[in-house]
């Protein structure tokens, strides 16, 4: 295909160029000014429709979790009711606005304010108020759980904090839809979950994960061999589109890796798999790597894919299955991080050992980023620059800030999604 | 570190007893555990413990998955801890070398919140 360079060390990569975008400095303000964080909440994070999790952790009638929107200190109950429905609900008593679920998930009918034990349904029907004569004829049909609107799309949950949402999960969604369409979630039900709480603005964050020119100079040992080689030093971009206000980047990987010969564990971990990102293969996997959107340029050098799920959600893939990254903003310069890497369930030791040193890698890497991203903000927050200088490859960067810029400064969705 | 006695009563298979001394702290049974087990050692306690399982790593697992990863037999199931705790080992002989990541400090704040099945 003709989107590959004909060489990563030779002149200028056009990515940056075909997808529209200026090629000037971008400006640093949106990591570090309060004003911009407080309109950052109301305009990007109030607004934009946002991915909270997969239908699989509802399995069943009954099932329900709880997931905390930081930046509007809201706290969504969501539930899949016995018809079936997914519906997401702030956690919140019509009596007097208590919270009314202290656990993470679980599984039951019923919920029981722990205050005054008033009782809703799991579809969100206030279905029982101790005392209920005392009071002055509660209207208990409109006293059930504040609804949040929630739309799902190939699984994924979708909440939407406006009252009434401007725009529809499809339109928000746009290109990403196509460009995702029949994507194969491989070990969708079983995710292996990491959270931490950084010290850098979530853009810090978000960025380290959508750029591997760093790679090289602060992964070298754990996936900088994976990444980079001699024809690709610096790991430039195989692709990368824009989608609206989405978009995506493809990896390169180094097709000459080979592992040393003195890691005995790594070499008997991964003795049937090609990579040392992937998890454990199945059968399925080969319906997986098949999608267009994986490997999109079918290059021979390809490690993984990242999708950016606009404004604060990445969902990457390599050859072994999908992980996302959460990036939730706390305040202007601290964030929580939350990973979560499917995979398929072992079904046997050799499967599970393969994991186990996946997973303690993706430790490793996390640590790695951990560390760099909280220097940044301090350098950032010094004031020292105002502006980042964006390579061709740190497109994805480039996109992301200017997005969130469009949608503080328009009044209205639709203008920041024209 | 190579002492016999275990003080969790945790016992593995009699073809595996010489690494029994290695039980109590490295047979684990979440991630966040073998982390913290590996994190906390030095290089030539964790190199001793690498040492003598890699040469029983692929027996190790054949006997594992003899078993039956998801019906296993509580010795079985110590060895399964151990061995996973070999993938920690790794990480400070085969990436770092060292126990942790040189600059950085322990503990780092990053939790496994759900490991994979079992002993995530």
């Amino acid at each position: 295909m003709n989107e590959i360079p004909a060489a990563f060390t030779g002149k200028r990569g056009d990515l940056t160029e075909r997808a529209g975008l200026d090629q000037g400095p971008v400006p640093l303000y949106p990591y570090r000014s309060q004003a911009f964080f407080e309109l950052e909440r109301e305009r990007v994070f109030r607004r934009a429709w946002l991915m909270v999790g997969r239908v699989e952790e509802l399995a069943d009638a009954g099932s329900f979790v709880v997931r905390q929107i930081d930046p509007c200190a809201v706290s969504a109950l969501i539930t899949r009711d016995k018809e079936g429905r997914v519906q997401a609900f702030h956690n919140s008593c019509s009596h007097r606005g208590s919270k009314i679920v202290d656990v993470a998930q679980g599984r039951q009918n019923r919920f029981v304010c722990p205050y005054h034990g008033w009782t809703y349904a799991n579809d969100g029907r206030l279905a029982n108020v101790p005392d209920e004569r005392n009071f002055f004829d509660i209207d208990k049909a409109n006293c059930g759980l504040k609804k949040i609107a929630t739309e799902v799309w190939d699984g994924w949950i979708f909440v939407n904090l406006s009252r009434t949402p401007e725009v529809t999960l499809a339109e928000f969604l746009g290109p990403l839809r196509d460009h995702l369409a029949e994507y194969v979630w491989l070990g969708a039900d079983s995710p292996v979950v990491f959270t931490t709480t950084l010290n850098a603005n979530w853009k810090v964050v978000s960025d380290a994960f959508i750029e591997t020119y760093h790679i090289p100079f602060i992964h070298p040992k754990t996936i900088g061999p994976t990444f980079a080689s001699d024809d690709n030093p610096f790991g430039r971009f195989l692709t990368a589109k824009t989608l609206g206000p989405h978009g995506y980047a493809s990896m390169y990987g180094n097709g000459g890796y080979a592992t040393h010969a003195d890691h005995h564990v790594e070499r008997i971990a991964y003795q049937s798999a090609a990579s040392v990102i992937a998890a454990a293969g199945t059968s399925e996997t080969e319906q997986f790597l098949s999608h267009p959107a994986i490997n999109p340029t079918g290059s021979a050098n390809w490690s993984m894919d990242d999708h950016l799920l606009f404004p604060h959600v990445q969902i990457g893939n390599g050859p072994g299955g999908f992980w996302t990254h959460h990036f939730w903003p706390l305040t202007v310069n601290t964030c929580r991080y939350e990973g979560r890497f499917y995979m398929t369930k072992a079904a046997n030791m050799r499967e599970r050992f393969q994991q186990e040193l996946y997973v303690g890698r993706v430790i490793e890497v996390i640590l790695e980023d951990l560390k760099n991203v909280s220097s940044t903000q301090a350098g950032i927050d010094s004031g020292g620059q105002d502006f980042m200088q964006l390579q061709d490859s740190e497109i994805c960067i480039r996109h992301n800030v200017n997005q969130i810029i469009r949608w503080v400064e328009s009044e209205t969705v639709k203008e920041a999604l024209s | 570190m190579n002492d016999a006695r275990s003080t969790s009563g945790d016992r593995l298979p009699p073809a595996f007893a010489e690494l029994q001394g290695f039980v109590d702290h490295w047979a684990r049974a979440t991630t966040n555990k073998r982390v913290a087990a590996r994190s906390v050692l030095s290089q030539s306690d964790i190199r001793t413990f690498y040492d003598a399982m890699v040469p029983r790593l692929n027996e190790a697992i054949d006997y594992i998955d003899s078993v039956g990863l998801h019906s296993l037999t509580p010795e079985a199931e110590t060895l399964t801890r151990l061995v996973l705790g070999l993938g920690q080992a790794s990480i400070a002989i085969e990436i770092h070398g060292a126990p942790i990541k040189p600059g950085t400090v322990f503990p780092h704040g990053i939790h496994v919140d759900r490991g994979p099945v079992p002993f995530g």
